[in-house]
């Protein structure tokens, strides 16, 4: 017996909250701080979020920016069967908690047929010799897959397919060389038919032609490398996830969190995937659905290559 | 090349699921259930293959109708109305009847709700607001079944129980595990009078007291298809291109006081044992990341709000409590004993982990050889220590019943009276619950298993349920996965 949706329904409970929040004590003059961990869209989030704020408004509470205010925070967090929107409300040195809950079937947020996402993983290369990060290319003209590593004094470009990837081009990194204890680096590639790859280094940005023999050419610049990649699959949906690593510590283990773009580090992702060892790298891969991962296998000792796909469904 | 494997992509009928789960042996009555204890993950996953419930719950937070096709309530949500499916044939031929649905339910519903028959559904009155019936019912012991009267339960479920039989376990490497010396082998086979429809699998052989070291194995080998893991043995399949899961945290790892924690001292100690256990750090390091720290009785994925509790700890105060204890206090000086089971591998370390933490707090506390008991069997039990170590399994969608169990199974009677469906209310219970310190939250870990690449069309739920009816096998010759990894890594070294 399928309930019908009402797409007011979080608006509804959004604004009981706010009213309970408005009968708890509370400050006359607050930041409003908004946390979203449930399968909402943002432009959802924002609506809630302005209802929430209007009704707090008439009751003549003022929302400021900046930390020295005290902070009312809102939480919508999801379960089996619920949106739950939590207020903690701060008054004079303490804080009311005031919980509302509308029940998920009601809210239409959740998709009729979705697919379930989840990642998968390929090891695509492994080797001795540290490795600072690799990405998997477009096919080139001859229509093979390539595989750009980038070690600490050179990038490399491997040719063929998994199984049998041959080294075509060694492209030497100009400029001083990096302290191998630290030594850090970034492909980035810019699209998905250029034959160009960017390598990020500590304090400089440098170009490579994977298509000719020219040199690699450097210039200074200041940028952080990415730790992570946004990734989409047409049929996977519309939705866009971040793909990061839950690393911090380089003797771990490292798990792969995919979560929804513009969501928390604290948000539950909403699939993972363990890896043998700490994350070294992600960057880009043959398609916008999947990523080449550098692990350093903890077992082995070996960096270790990966190519991890979205995939849904079954 | 393309319609191949389109047609690959299909649904196929047929093929036998073989599944390994760690559970030494199986009741199929849900009467004998005992809310929060370990044995209930297996027995429900079993019974799910014999038996339909009223409703199920999707992944997407909406009640399907299974035995019940429609359902109502009054507005204080005290009578509820099932209207039943037509047509609906047990097992052995026989016609589902409002009479039969309601005996199986009688003996499991709270006490506080009647169930009758009514025409062509079933009602059920509550004596307080039931706004989550369907919560308590889509989880749980809360199958229909009939019992003949001679012990054989049977239901409308997708499978029939076809055999039991028992055999000696298979001598290995991994037969000193504590293990039983026998496995319970479960055959089930396709139900043709299902009301859903016939399932894809021909059959599903069950094999119980498999050790999650063995399951791992017999997958590598394509020995079985679907088994169930440990926390170590689910890392190590995760190296492998085995497809595992793993669900919500599922069982929660705690610690229950045998006194009545009245005394102004009891209750320091408690407090102080409580702020220096560092229940991050056994999350994120003892158990590899695999678990949540627990600040509360209820799970962030079952409240929504348990986010609200506090699960840091707080060394500096834990040492100004233990200052202020009496010297001749238990817990100073004389050791505070906490029993665990010392088969259970995961109980040891978190029970090592919390002596080392409130150690570090000037506090003594000592590990006893004891059992783990779910916290339901330590009610009333003979305490092998001052504390246990207690297991609570999740068996319900429902927050509030949760809760409600927990408390009763704690001795928190006095957390506040009946408890609304109100959410509100029930974090100022929860609250109150904690104060008491009866039992003392630690962890929550959860369920994992992985299955074989030929297993299709698994989608278990995060809350536990398997969902096997829905499972196809791909018939055609499909790689192992993990020894195409390996063959994968061998050719991938060095062109």
């Amino acid at each position: 017996m399928p309930v019908a949706a009402r797409p007011d329904a979080l608006d509804e409970g959004v604004g009981r909250l706010a009213r309970k929040a408005v009968a708890l004590p509370h400050e006359r003059r607050m930041s409003l701080l908004w946390t979203n961990h449930a399968a909402l869209q943002e432009q959802r989030v924002e609506r809630l979020r302005a209802v929430f704020a209007a009704e707090l408004e008439a009751a003549q509470v003022r929302f400021v920016q900046g930390e020295t205010a005290p902070a009312l925070r809102v939480t919508i967090e999801q379960t089996p069967t619920q949106i739950v929107i939590t207020a903690t409300i701060p008054a004079e040195g303490s804080t009311s908690v005031a919980i509302e809950e509308v029940a998920r079937a009601i809210t239409g947020i959740d998709p009729v047929s979705g697919n379930t996402v989840r990642l998968e993983k390929e090891l695509l290369w492994q080797q001795e010799g540290k490795i600072l990060s690799a990405a998997l290319l477009p096919a080139g003209a001859n229509g093979g897959k390539r595989l750009a590593v980038l070690m600490e004094e050179a990038l490399l470009i491997y040719g063929g397919g998994a199984g049998n990837w041959n080294l075509e081009k060694t492209k030497v990194l100009p400029g001083p060389r990096q302290s191998p204890r630290s030594a850090r680096g970034q492909l980035i590639v810019a699209g998905e038919s250029d034959d160009r790859v960017g390598v990020l280094l500590p304090g400089r940005r440098c170009e490579a032609s994977v298509a000719d023999e020219s040199a690699v050419a450097c210039g200074n610049v200041t940028t952080d490398l990415p730790t992570g990649r946004l990734m989409a699959l047409p049929s996977c949906g519309k939705q866009t996830w971040w793909l990061k690593s839950d690393g911090v510590d380089w003797t771990e283990e490292d798990r792969l969190l995919l979560r929804n773009a513009g969501a928390g580090r604290d948000v539950t992702a909403i699939a993972e995937l363990g890896m043998p060892g700490p994350v070294i790298s992600i960057s880009a891969a043959d398609n916008g659905g999947s990523a080449t991962v550098v692990v350093r296998d903890l077992g082995s000792g070996n960096y270790e290559v990966y190519r991890v796909a979205l995939a849904c469904g079954d | 090349m393309a319609p191949a494997a389109r047609a690959a992509a299909r649904p196929q009928y047929g093929g036998v699921l073989r599944v390994e789960l760690r559970a030494a042996s199986a009741n199929l009555n849900p009467v004998k259930w005992k809310a929060g204890s370990g044995e209930f993950a297996a027995n429900s996953r079993i019974a799910e293959l014999l038996f339909d419930r009223l409703v199920v719950l999707d992944n997407y937070g909406r009640f399907q109708p299974q035995l019940a096709t429609e359902w109502s309530h009054d507005v204080a949500a005290k009578r509820w109305q099932f209207t039943l499916r037509q047509g609906v044939k047990f097992s052995d031929g026989t016609l589902l009847t409002a009479g039969e649905v309601a005996a199986a339910l009688r003996p499991l519903l709270p006490r506080e709700m009647q169930v009758a028959a009514a025409g062509g559904g079933i009602t059920i009155q509550s004596a307080m607001p039931a706004v989550d019936l369907l919560e308590v019912l889509a989880l749980g012991p809360y199958f229909v079944y009939k019992d003949n009267g001679n012990g054989v339960l049977r239901g409308t479920g997708p499978f029939v129980l076809e055999s039991i039989s028992v055999s000696a376990r298979d001598t290995d490497k991994t037969g000193a595990d504590g293990a039983p010396a026998q496995t319970q082998r479960l055959r089930f086979r396709f139900n043709e009078n299902c009301w859903n429809g016939r399932p894809y699998l021909d059959a599903i052989e069950v094999t119980l007291g498999v050790p999650p070291l063995k399951a791992l194995l017999d997958l590598q080998l394509g020995k079985t298809d679907l088994g169930e893991l440990s926390l170590e043995t689910a890392k190590r399949a995760q190296q492998t291109n085995l497809k595992c899961w793993i669900s919500a945290p599922l069982t929660l790892y705690a610690l229950k006081f045998s006194g009545d924690g009245k005394s102004e001292s009891e209750q320091r100690l408690r407090d102080a044992i409580s702020l220096s256990v560092d229940r991050l750090a056994m999350a994120r390091v003892l158990l590899q990341k695999q678990a949540e720290a627990a600040g509360s009785f209820l799970p962030q994925w079952l409240s929504g709000y348990a986010f609200l509790f506090d699960s840091e700890s707080n060394l500096e105060r834990a040492k100004e409590l233990r200052k202020t204890m009496a010297a001749g206090a238990l817990g100073a000086v004389e050791p505070l004993r906490i029993a665990v089971d010392a088969n259970n591998e995961l109980s040891k370390l978190i029970a090592e982990r919390v002596v080392v933490d409130a150690r570090a707090a000037g506090l003594t506390l000592q590990t006893v050889k004891g059992t783990t008991r779910a916290v339901s069997e330590s009610v009333g039990a003979k305490s092998d220590g001052d504390v246990q170590l207690v297991a609570w399994r999740y068996t319900s969608l429902s927050p509030r019943s949760t809760l409600g169990s927990l408390a009763n199974a704690a001795r928190s009677q006095s957390a506040g009276g009946e408890m609304s469906g109100d959410a509100d209310a029930r974090y100022a219970w929860e609250k109150r619950m904690m104060e008491q310190k009866n039992l003392l939250p630690l962890v929550a870990v959860p369920d994992f298993a992985a299955v074989d690449a030929r297993v299709r069309n698994w989608s278990p739920a995060p809350w536990g349920e398997w969902r096997l009816a829905d499972v196809w096998l791909e018939q055609g010759e499909v790689l192992n996965p993990t020894r195409d990894a390996v063959g994968k890594a061998s050719v991938g070294a060095r062109p």
